[in-house]
């Protein structure tokens, strides 16, 4: 189920960012939506990683 | 220019100390020199990483991608570097255990042994030769040239290819890997600096972010596009490049030698975890520059607008101290960069060539004295090649990725299915690698791709053979 979630949420988000005009989007600090887009989503993963290298990667003596 | 000499000097002075602290700490063993005894810790590890990863390219080249491209390219670059981080568990913590478990100093020496096969580990290593080699001659042109403009054109561009490159001999030469490293966290942190100066310094003449991104927008709103400038990030595009990254990254053997020197997978998981956030935060610097290039310098084309950041800081309302500083982190990232390949090649050469071929009873200290030896030659060589460089080495450069990426299949077969056999990954990389060069001389037509790039149908049939071969029965005694 957690799986399908996060499936679901990356093509909404995917679709979302595809189809975005390119005209008028100046965001933060009038970055355009595609430098705030990835921005974000390389933080969501640094946050994914780190909790994947608590959660599941296992130290090696 | 005093105050550029002064900075340049400083910057030297800063190098040599660290590394004569990296010698002062080794000892005359391969393990210490070619991998500083296994036992860099967790912020040397990342920094290494970071900056043997980040050529003088991100600085230039990015810039000048960036005026090109726009905005766009950020998105793909960052993102696309950043997944990166997951083949330092799939590949670097594996690389690690196995190789920290049986002493392997060398990528081609851990897949030969691996495997059972020397024909392997010769196949292997020559990939990861012939993608090297042309780097070591391309990293002191770009070098040079930096420094010929750093001190206002009173240093000749090879005078400053030559001391900068025997300035990075003289240190890997007697620190080896340990100085190599630590350097790199001076290096690294020089790079980060400079960058992120010149992006804030540009962006206030233009009275800040905000204000520089609208004046470029309202120049061309093209650059702030999704697909960027004419369209060229297509989702096939994006897809090709995201895989690119993650399979030839790891597969530079300057990267995969990384994996063999740290301390623990702690070093590891923290390189993994903060990568993202760097690249999220680094790349846009470049980028923008690149961008805002168009207010000052509209129109440049593609030579032009590859000296784009030159160019912006040599503007009248950029400190000349403070461009010399910026220019001097482009110098960081190449010598980081250098460094590396050099220790990498200089390893190779002597555990799968010399060690393999010609005297497997070489004692440790003379490894180590032969590493030192092919240091200076790698770097004489490549200094030979860059005085008059034949237009087949930036060829060769330019397609290094995916031809280093057809190695992946390989090594991610061997460290995860069992029944991988040396033949099948032999076969693999030689029939790979030919069709590459097929398509790369027109023999095999463009269109075949689908509008990928060749990564992703090379790396279909590369992982195809090995589960083709390795499934037949005849392949067992290698």
């Amino acid at each position: 189920m957690k799986w399908i979630l996060v499936f679901v949420t990356i093509i909404v988000l995917s679709q979302d960012y595809w189809n975005f005009s390119s005209q008028a989007n100046l965001q933060i600090l009038g970055f355009p939506k595609v430098v705030v887009y990835f921005f974000v989503l390389q933080l969501f993963l640094a946050l994914a990683i780190g909790a994947f290298s608590i959660k599941i990667w296992q130290e090696d003596k | 220019m005093i105050a550029a000499f002064v900075i340049i000097a400083v910057y030297i002075i800063g190098t040599l100390l660290i590394s004569v602290y990296g010698h002062r700490a080794a000892q005359d063993t391969p393990q210490d020199y070619f991998l500083a005894g296994r036992t860099v810790g967790a912020v040397a590890m990342f920094f290494t990483l970071i900056a043997t990863n980040f050529s003088a390219f991100f600085f230039l080249g990015f810039a000048g991608a960036g005026y090109r491209i726009g905005y766009s390219y950020y998105a793909m670059m960052s993102f696309s570097t950043a997944i990166v981080a997951f083949a330092f568990y799939f590949i670097g913590h594996k690389t690690w255990k196995i190789s920290s478990k049986n002493n392997f100093i060398t990528p081609p020496e851990m897949m030969g042994e691996l495997l059972g096969s020397k024909l392997l580990r010769f196949v292997f290593l020559s990939v990861m030769i012939i993608f090297t080699l042309p780097y070591i001659a391309i990293q002191p042109i770009g070098a040079g040239k930096i420094l010929h403009v750093i001190s206002g054109g009173q240093i000749p561009y090879f005078l400053g290819a030559v001391l900068l490159t025997f300035f990075i001999v003289f240190y890997v030469f007697w620190g080896g890997m340990r100085s190599v490293a630590w350097t790199d966290v001076f290096q690294g942190i020089v790079m980060f600096a400079c960058i992120i100066t010149a992006m804030l310094v540009i962006a206030n003449h233009f009275g800040g972010i905000g204000e520089a991104n609208r004046k470029a927008y309202n120049l061309d709103p093209q650059l702030f596009s999704r697909a960027g400038k004419n369209g060229y990030f297509t989702p096939k595009i994006w897809f090709s490049f995201s895989l690119l990254f993650i399979l030839s990254v790891p597969m530079f053997p300057q990267m995969f030698m990384r994996f063999f020197i740290c301390r623990s997978p702690k070093s590891l998981k923290t390189s993994a975890t903060l990568y993202p956030i760097v690249t999220a935060i680094l790349f846009i610097c470049p980028v923008a520059i690149g961008v805002w290039g168009h207010i000052d310098f509209p129109g440049l084309d593609k030579a032009g607008s590859d000296n784009i950041l030159p160019q912006m800081l040599n503007a009248e309302y950029f400190p000349s101290w403070l461009s010399t500083a910026i220019l001097l982190g482009a110098v960081a990232a190449f010598m980081s960069t250098l460094d590396s390949q050099l220790l990498a090649l200089s390893s190779m050469i002597t555990r799968d060539i010399y060690l393999v071929f010609f005297k497997p009873e070489a004692s440790l200290k003379e490894q180590v004295f032969l590493g030192k030896l092919l240091v200076v030659i790698l770097a004489i060589v490549g200094l030979a090649i860059a005085y008059h460089p034949p237009g087949t080495i930036f060829y060769i450069v330019r397609e290094a990725f995916t031809g280093l990426s057809i190695l992946f299949p390989t090594v991610f077969c061997a460290f995860y299915w069992k029944r991988t056999t040396a033949r099948a990954c032999i076969l693999s990389i030689i029939a790979t690698e030919s069709l590459f060069i097929c398509y790369l001389v027109g023999i095999i037509p463009k269109s075949w791709c689908g509008g990928f790039l060749p990564v992703v149908p090379l790396t279909a049939v590369a992982f195809a053979l090995i589960v083709a071969v390795s499934l037949y029965p005849e392949d067992k005694n290698v």
